[in-house]
C-alpha cells in the first residue's frame, strides 16, 4: 500500500501528468468533457474553444475547464443518471401493476381482452394463463394424446386472437365460449 | 435572475458589442469571469432568453478546428443587461466620487 502511494506521489507520475497534460490538452479535455451527459452541447462546445486558441494557452483553458466540469459537468451528469433511474424504475411499476392487477375471473378476462384489442402483448399472456388449462381439458376430454391436445391448444388461441381483432369487442363469457367450441370442433376432427 | 457581481461584469462585457457575436472563452476573458462561473451563466440566459446560441459555419473556417458556439443578445436581453450594466455604471461613478471625496 505504502508502495503504491509513493509510486503514485513518486516525481516520474507528476512528470508524466504533466507532459501529458501539457502536450494533449486535447486528449485531457476530451477525457473529461465525458463527465457532461452524453447529448450536452457543452462537449463539442469546449473542445472547439481548445482548438481555437493558441497551442501555448491551451494547457491552461484545459486547466480552467477542470472547474467547469466539475461544477457544471458533475451535477448535470448525476441529475441525468437520476432521471434515467427514475424513469427506469416508472417503468417498471407499471409493469408490475398492469390494470388487470388484483382481478380475477369474468373481470379480470374483460379488462385482459380489452387490452389484447389494443395489441397489449402482456394481456394476452394473462388470457392464455389463465385460460389454457380449461382449453387443455376441454382437448383432453376427446381422449387426444398429450402431443395432439397441445397442438389443439395452440391453435385455438391462434385462432381466437385472430377472431379477437374483429370489429366487435367479446364480453368475458362469449370469449370463454369461443374458446371451449373451438377447441370442441378442432378435438373432434382429430379424432376421426 | 439574481443579481451578482459577475452577472454585471458579463453584461457590460456583452454591452460593449450588443449586436455581434461572442464566444464562451473570450467573454470570460473580456469579462474577467472564471469559465466555471461563465459557462453556467451563459446556460441561465439561454434558458431565460437573453441569449441565443448557435454554432459557427463551418465554410467560413479557415483553421483546421470545429466549428465553435456562438452567443447573441436577443432584444430582451439587450434591454434586461443594457440596464443593468448602465445601473452598474452609474454606481461605479457614485462610489468612485465618494471614495476620492473621503480620501
Amino acid at each position: 500500500m505504502a508502495e503504491l502511494l509513493g509510486a503514485i506521489a513518486s516525481w516520474q507520475t507528476l512528470l508524466l501528468v504533466l507532459a501529458v497534460f501539457g502536450f494533449a490538452p486535447g486528449f485531457t479535455l476530451r477525457s473529461i468533457v465525458r463527465i457532461y451527459p452524453k447529448d450536452d452541447p457543452r462537449r463539442t462546445e469546449l473542445l472547439a474553444e481548445l482548438y481555437s486558441l493558441k497551442r501555448l494557452e491551451r494547457p491552461l483553458f484545459v486547466a480552467e475547464q477542470l472547474e467547469t466540469v466539475l461544477f457544471e459537468g458533475l451535477p448535470k451528469r448525476i441529475g441525468s443518471t437520476r432521471r434515467a433511474v427514475d424513469k427506469k424504475q416508472r417503468r417498471k411499476e407499471t409493469e408490475g401493476q398492469a390494470s388487470w392487477h388484483g382481478l380475477t375471473g369474468h373481470e379480470m378476462h374483460t379488462v385482459c381482452i380489452k387490452e389484447a384489442r389494443s395489441g397489449n402483448r402482456e394481456a394476452m399472456d394473462a388470457l392464455v394463463g389463465d385460460l389454457t388449462s380449461l382449453v387443455w381439458h376441454v382437448a383432453r376430454s376427446y381422449n387426444l394424446d398429450r402431443n395432439a391436445a397441445e397442438e389443439v391448444t395452440q391453435d385455438v388461441w391462434l385462432e381466437c386472437f385472430g377472431r379477437l381483432s374483429g370489429r366487435s369487442e367479446p364480453s368475458a363469457t362469449e370469449f370463454t365460449a369461443w374458446l371451449v367450441t373451438d377447441t370442441r370442433r378442432r378435438a373432434q376432427r382429430r379424432q376421426l | 435572475m439574481r443579481r451578482t457581481d459577475s452577472l454585471v461584469q458579463v453584461a457590460c462585457a456583452l454591452m460593449q458589442d450588443p449586436d455581434g457575436t461572442h464566444w464562451g472563452y473570450s467573454l470570460s476573458k473580456q469579462a474577467e469571469v472564471r469559465s466555471g462561473v461563465l459557462y453556467p451563466m451563459l446556460t441561465r440566459l439561454l434558458d431565460a432568453k437573453w441569449l441565443t446560441d448557435g454554432w459557427e459555419d463551418p465554410t467560413t473556417i479557415r483553421e483546421k478546428r470545429p466549428p465553435r458556439r456562438y452567443y447573441k443578445l436577443t432584444d430582451e436581453g439587450k434591454i434586461q443587461l443594457g440596464a443593468l450594466a448602465r445601473s452598474a455604471a452609474k454606481e461605479a461613478r457614485s462610489t468612485g466620487r465618494l471614495g476620492w471625496a473621503n480620501g
